[in-house]
């Protein structure tokens, strides 16, 4: 009678406690949904150039910057496919590079207004000394696919000065350590 | 829930991506220049690198004054040599000069921004307007 006992005790044991492996896949999980990132962002996905003595972005002094930031990213007009920036070659074609601000395309006039509009809505109260009249306290952020034409990064800045924005910072990506 | 669990995490590990770490460069643009500003009496001494871009050969000309600089190593060297040679004037202050045509790469441009902030040099500046030649 006894002996019966033990035999059906040691059958229920048999089961695998998969408790462990519920954890481990919970934490797999919180770090990948922490990890993972879903918000609607500024920046779009573009190559942008690579420096290694770009300095790393200090949250700290992030909070209290006033940024606009604009992409200049490849894209046809008609959304059909370009040959040469498809292989990989730089594309010259007038009309296939755009200036974007949060996922909206502006044509170089637009732009023109959209930052005079910006740079009024973020005034600095004092007057500058220097340039004799209020500029603007934003910063704007130039981030500019690596293929893209130096002339459409020289204009966007020039629009930028005509507009009483002053604080330009271009964006570059921080190589990843060799091994 | 072991299984809708372990779905999760493939979809997650499957869409993840390391990023590269993102920073920028500071560059203000000048208070007394431009529109207005009284004109730019321009340096006396200046460090320059002129760049144009041959679009029919995709080819990328650099030249250090009107020295043509094949690889970047030159040019940083070049670059080097008439900075350290500004500070033992004690003229520090003397500008690293980006002169591209418009239709030179921004990568070009970066790169020559990158051999500038690497070798310390306080004064960058853009010249703006300069055509884009077809290379020799």
């Amino acid at each position: 009678m006894h002996r019966k006992t033990k035999k059906a005790k040691l059958k229920e044991d048999i089961s695998p406690n998969v408790v462990p492996m519920i954890d481990i896949m919970f934490l797999l999980l919180l770090f990948f949904m922490l990890g993972a990132d879903m918000s609607q962002r500024e920046s779009i996905e573009i190559q942008i150039p690579k420096a290694k003595s770009v300095p790393e972005p200090k949250q700290l002094d992030e909070k209290d910057k006033r940024t606009l930031t604009v992409n200049i990213h490849h894209a046809t007009p008609t959304g059909a496919p370009c040959p040469i920036n498809d292989n990989g070659g730089i594309c010259r074609e007038p009309g296939h590079w755009q200036w974007q601000i949060l996922g909206v395309d502006y044509d170089r006039e637009n732009m023109k207004k959209q930052l005079v509009i910006m740079a009024q809505d973020n005034l600095d109260p004092v007057e500058d000394p220097v340039a004799k009249k209020k500029l603007s306290a934003l910063f704007l952020l130039v981030r500019a696919d690596e293929r893209a034409p130096y002339g459409d990064v020289q204009k966007l800045t020039e629009y930028a000065g005509l507009a009483g924005i002053y604080k330009i910072q271009l964006a570059a990506n921080k190589p990843l350590p060799e091994k | 829930m072991v299984d809708v669990i372990f779905c999760l995490c493939v979809f997650f590990m499957c869409s993840f991506k390391f990023r590269e770490t993102e920073g920028k460069f500071d560059s203000w643009l000048p208070k007394d220049k431009g529109e207005g500003g009284a004109p730019d009496p321009g340096p006396l001494q200046e460090m320059r690198v002129i760049m144009t871009w041959d679009q029919t050969t995709s080819k990328l000309t650099r030249q250090y004054l009107h020295r043509q600089v094949k690889d970047d190593a030159e040019l940083q060297g070049i670059i080097k040599d008439a900075h350290d040679d500004f500070v033992a004037k004690n003229k520090p202050d003397i500008p690293l000069i980006i002169d591209g045509g418009a239709n030179v790469p921004w990568k070009e441009v970066m790169t020559v921004v990158n051999i500038g902030k690497a070798l310390e040099i306080k004064n960058l500046e853009f010249a703006m307007g300069t055509a884009d030649a077809p290379a020799k």
